[in-house]
């Protein structure tokens, strides 16, 4: 039976890049405090609930597709993968023709949907690590390129509370067991995945309220076009096509990980590869 | 099939198979008063040695033939022979046409005498063959200056000097080809993997290549799949190269006729590194090796890059260099991408015939070329200079890791293809498929892309930048050792 | 059977190709590189000028010259008006390197703000975009590069757009027949209107704002800072700003009666701004940091007690 041996990088890298993407194409800012103070305690509650269903998870086999109701579960996985492979290149697509005037995706989309299908989870666990270096360098630029523009003092002007805030939900935060089947003390050390995402979060928050005050209502977007470094004013398109990257990456992730739930949900007896 | 006892049928049989041939020679002869005759082929063994070493000294030695004893039969002299310390006889006999065949291609002379149905393989090579020299495609500063020939038992000993242990071993067997091409697997015992020595001697010896004259000729059956854009195997033509690598535990590979050796299995890294990379600080080392990283990827990636944010994304170049460029688009026919795909496809047309024609005309050729593309072309409005320069930057820069020169290649192209149709979606997703593609491959367990060495660390101690030798010295590193488990 | 997977496999291949140029496209460079955007809004609509770049033909390209050009136009509607002008370029316009605004002299923040609020959804250019108003004497087609070439020189000190939700300083680039040159002279825009600060009092607030280097014309001679550090601290119910600035190197000394010179200036223009509705140095952000949450400190109270001092380092 085929399994999914993805590395913690590889996990990592495609929950944050969902998280970034949201942060990037939202137009409602949540004022930093706000998501330091409700969010905090829900990434925590994610996190403390994710190592829990991790435990129980490779305890009772969950994913193995053994039993009904292991398929059942591979089926219900099978389909909220599904709807985030669907938000994804959703996001993918928004970014691409607003920012790029491109239909380029819906035509490289089989191509994608045939390497995910095909490719083995190591090739995205050694890629992974590759990815991982562009996206902290471009983070990194994207820091330093902001310099000189994020003011403390714009944190501190409250802004009026705006209801509660939601904390976006993925479903590898409940499927890490899933992802590394060889090595089930992975699954147990990834359950902080939650809390980075909300850090990530976080952090995007925070910056766009240093940069633009509070309840300015730019889009996420207007963050990356903010900065600048030396004669280039403008490095939001390079930073974008680094999360293009690691948005793609992702979507043949989540194609890879379907195509196991879908084997053992339907019973196909796929054999592992050797290499 | 079996020699026969008869040597006027083996003669005859000889003859009907080889006595067409110029080089063939057969001679009978008489050896302690028995008919024989020798064959060989004229040119690759040495009659001299053949007569001073044997026929002389079997002559000298021949007892006297008292009266009314009768000659001695095949099978009596054949033990004499064979028993003699002084004559430089192979150790196994020649017992059937296929061995007999392989030994006098070999270059040796074979002995067969009346009476007896097996034959002596004498080892009287006098084969020509281009002499140890240094290879034109390994340039170094410093370290070893020789080259693996053309003559597969002269590259072994090569081997044999340089390792000086019990531990090399090395096999050689014939290829199953029509040419029946010799090749030698070497491997240092307690250092390879037996399973994939095992591996690896099984699937040579099931391939069935068409013909057999390099090494690489094996890698579809070592690695089969339809599109192979990166093998995780490497090539080198110097004996300390493949001396080294053999004491990493890799296993190297080598032809009969081809002096370039394949070592498997190969990490993307060592890509970068040469002979004499260790012998240099480890600072400057170090800085080469980022050096060739970056024409390495300088070389993929720059056309594209340039025809994507020249076209797409213009506000990552400045705009002095961005308006430059569109002037010289707006002067010729072509678009941007158009003309830098013809550019590069007339480099590597150049270059493919600078490679191939006649020495005396690659000087004059090339200067025409320059001259042609670099002034004329420009001259009359047909390509522009921006282009020109980046593709010839591109192109120039893949020699700095010239193995990795067909994969490079390809991957320029397809980056530029997809960042001219698709823009930079079309560049991301190539660029992405460059990694996969790399990440994807693997030999024998060993990952193309793995860090060097074994286990994985934050930053390696011999990867783009490398430690003093000393310090690596002190964790001798095997291909095989065990790593962290990563995928 | 083979033949007919063989059939198929081609078949998939070519609606694959077919597909991927169905969606695929290449594009050229010929575009006209939009640089800047002149606005001025008007009693009947807006009046837009297009600064663009389009170079002429040259197959060397270091025989390539690229003039900036201007193109006018005028509509009811701020896109409206950027239509008409898209018309008038020899090509496609393309907003990508359009990094400067330029608005009028008698701009006020309303039109700002109106402006901000169109390039969220129509983005000919950008909202970090740096934004100067033009005292234009002479016709603007003559003076585009002259014009540009100064926003580019002095893109450092001039805000972005986004800042427009607030209060700013926005420098003032004075046209003449040939040249254009950044007025010592700047104007502060808030929600209260429009009003002008002299040229001391613009080097002070560049210096408050830490846009290095600045000049001060002072009595006994002119002084350049090229660094300073600019503190606040709450103290009590009033501030000390302590301003602790390097002169530039082959400069005269700072006297301390230049260093009194300073001071005074200081107070009078963080005064200046605060009457005008800006907190130039966000002294009611100070104040609840250290007094957390509570009452806060904005323009609308009066003008707080300040205690400016102002050292040099020699070194």
């Amino acid at each position: 039976m085929r399994k999914l041996n993805f590395s913690g990088a590889a996990v990592s890298l495609s929950v944050l890049t969902t998280v970034m993407g949201q942060c990037i194409l939202s137009g409602e800012a949540v004022s930093a405090r706000t998501l330091l103070l409700q969010g905090l305690p829900m990434a925590l509650a994610l996190a403390v609930i994710s190592r829990l269903l991790a435990l129980a998870e490779v305890e009772q086999g969950t994913f193995s597709g053994n039993t009904f109701c292991s398929k059942l579960f591979c089926l219900l996985a099978t389909l909220w993968f599904g709807a985030e492979l669907v938000e994804t290149l959703g996001q993918i697509q928004t970014l691409c023709w607003e920012q790029f005037s491109s239909m380029a995706l819906v035509g490289i989309l089989p191509l994608l949907l045939w390497a995910g299908w095909t490719l083995e989870p190591g090739v995205f666990s050694r890629s992974a690590g590759i990815l991982w270096w562009a996206v902290v360098l471009a983070a990194a630029i994207c820091f330093f390129s902001l310099s000189g523009q994020l003011h403390w003092e714009n944190l501190f002007p409250e802004p009026e509370m705006t209801g509660p805030m939601q904390l976006p939900i993925y479903a590898e935060f409940f499927a890490l067991p899933l992802f590394f089947e060889t090595d089930g003390q992975k699954s147990q050390r990834h359950w902080v995945l939650p809390f980075a995402a909300f850090l990530v979060q976080a952090l995007f928050a925070f910056g766009r309220e240093a940069v633009f005050g509070p309840a300015h209502g730019l889009q996420g977007l207007e963050l990356l076009r903010a900065g600048s470094i030396g004669g280039i004013a403008r490095f939001d398109a390079a930073f974008l096509l680094v999360w293009l990257a690691a948005a793609l990456f992702r979507c043949g992730m989540l194609v890879c990980t379907l195509r196991v739930l879908l084997c053992r949900a339907f019973g196909c007896g796929e054999q592992e590869v050797p290499e | 099939m079996q020699l026969s006892e008869h040597l006027e049928t083996n003669l005859t049989a000889l003859n009907a198979r080889l006595g067409s041939s110029a080089d063939f020679y057969a001679k009978r002869i008489e050896l302690y008063r028995c008919r024989g005759a020798i064959f060989l082929f004229d040119g690759m063994a040495s009659l001299e040695s053949l007569w001073e070493l044997l026929l002389d000294a079997a002559s000298r030695q021949t007892p006297p033939l008292l009266s009314g004893q009768a000659a001695p039969g095949g099978e009596r002299v054949y033990q004499l022979l064979w028993e003699h310390s002084a004559l430089p006889a192979e150790s196994a006999p020649v017992e059937d046409w296929e061995s007999l065949m392989q030994r006098l291609t070999a270059g040796m002379a074979v002995l067969l005498l009346d009476g007896c149905a097996k034959g002596i393989a004498f080892s009287v090579q006098s084969l020509k063959y281009r002499s140890v020299e240094e290879p034109s495609g390994e340039g170094n500063i410093r370290g070893s200056r020789e080259g693996f020939c053309d003559l597969l038992r002269v590259n072994l000993s090569l081997l044999r000097r340089l390792i000086r242990t019990e531990a090399l071993v090395m096999e050689v067997r014939q290829g199953d080809c029509e040419m029946k091409t010799e090749y030698a697997v070497c491997y240092c015992k307690g250092k390879a993997s037996p399973a994939a020595v095992e591996r690896v001697k099984e699937t040579l010896r099931r391939a069935r290549p068409q013909m057999l004259l390099d090494s690489s000729y094996f890698v579809p059956w070592l690695f089969p799949c339809r599109v192979r854009t990166a093998s995780p195997v490497g090539y080198t033509e110097r004996p300390a190269v493949a001396a080294a690598k053999l004491c990493e535990g890799k296993i190297l590979i080598l032809v009969n006729g081809s002096p370039s050796a394949m070592i498997l299995p190969t990490l993307f890294c060592e890509n970068f590194e040469c002979l004499d990379d260790y012998a240099q600080p480890a600072f400057f080392a170090s800085f080469l090796r980022v050096l060739k990283y970056g024409a390495f990827y300088l070389s993929i990636f720059l056309p594209g890059v340039f025809v994507c944010l020249a076209v797409y994304l213009p506000e990552l170049m400045p705009p002095q260099l961005l308006f430059k460029i569109e002037a010289a688009e707006r002067a010729t026919p072509l678009p941007l991408f158009a003309e830098m795909v013809v550019v590069i496809l007339l480099l590597e047309v150049i270059r493919e015939a600078g490679l191939r024609m006649p020495q005396t005309l690659g000087h004059s050729v090339s200067l025409v070329a320059a001259i042609i593309i670099g002034d004329a072309a420009i001259a009359t409005g047909l390509m522009s200079t921006p282009v020109i320069l980046i593709a010839a930057v591109a192109s120039i820069a893949v020699f700095v890791v010239p193995s990795l020169y067909e994969a490079a290649t390809i991957f320029r192209l397809l980056v530029l293809l997809a960042a001219g149709i698709a823009g930079p979606v079309g560049f991301v997703t190539a660029a992405l498929a460059v990694l996969l593609a790399l990440t994807r491959v693997s030999a024998l367990g060993v990952p193309y892309c793995a860090p060097l060495p074994f286990p994985k660390t934050g930053i390696s101690q011999d990867g783009v930048t490398r430690r003093t030798y000393r310090t690596l010295s002190a964790r001798p590193f095997t291909i095989w050792q065990k790593r962290r488990k990563a995928p | 059977m083979k033949h007919a997977s063989r059939t198929a496999r081609w078949m998939a291949g070519c609606l694959l190709a077919l597909w991927c140029v169905a969606f695929l496209r290449a594009e050229t460079t010929e575009k006209s590189m939009v640089r800047a955007l002149f606005l001025r809004q008007g009693g009947q609509g807006w009046t837009v000028s297009l600064l663009y770049q389009f170079p002429e033909a040259a197959a060397d390209a270091s025989d390539a010259e690229a003039e900036i050009r201007a193109c006018t136009a005028e509509g009811e509607t701020l896109e409206r008006a950027i239509q008409t002008a898209e018309q008038a370029l020899p090509k496609t316009a393309n907003y990508r390197l359009c990094e400067y605004l330029l608005f009028d002299e008698a701009a006020s923040q309303t039109e700002l703000l109106e402006v901000q609020e169109f390039l969220q959804t129509n983005p000919v250019s950008r909202l970090s975009a740096r934004a100067f108003l033009v005292e234009q004497t002479a016709p603007l087609q003559q003076q585009a590069e002259p014009l540009l070439q100064c926003a580019e020189d002095h893109a450092a000190g001039a805000p972005h757009l986004y800042e427009a939700a607030g209060e700013m300083i926005l420098p003032v680039v004075g046209l003449e027949e040939e040249t254009a040159a950044l007025s010592k002279e700047s104007r502060l825009l808030t929600a209260q209107g429009s009003a002008p600060l002299s040229s001391e009092e613009t080097a002070m607030a560049q210096l408050l704002q830490e846009k290095l280097p600045v000049s001060f014309e002072l009595e006994e001679s002119t002084i350049t800072l090229r660094r300073c550090v600019v503190s606040v601290e709450a103290e009590g119910t009033g501030f000390a700003v302590a301003l602790t600035g390097q002169r530039k190197a082959g400069t005269p000394p700072v006297s301390e009666v230049q260093c009194r010179q300073l001071e005074a200036l200081c107070t009078q223009t963080l005064a200046r701004c605060w009457e005008n509705g800006l907190d130039l140095l966000h002294l009611g952000a100070v104040r609840a940091l250290k007094q957390g949450s509570g009452e806060k400190l904005t323009t609308k109270n009066a003008y707080p007690a300040v205690r400016v001092s102002v050292e040099m380092l020699e070194f």
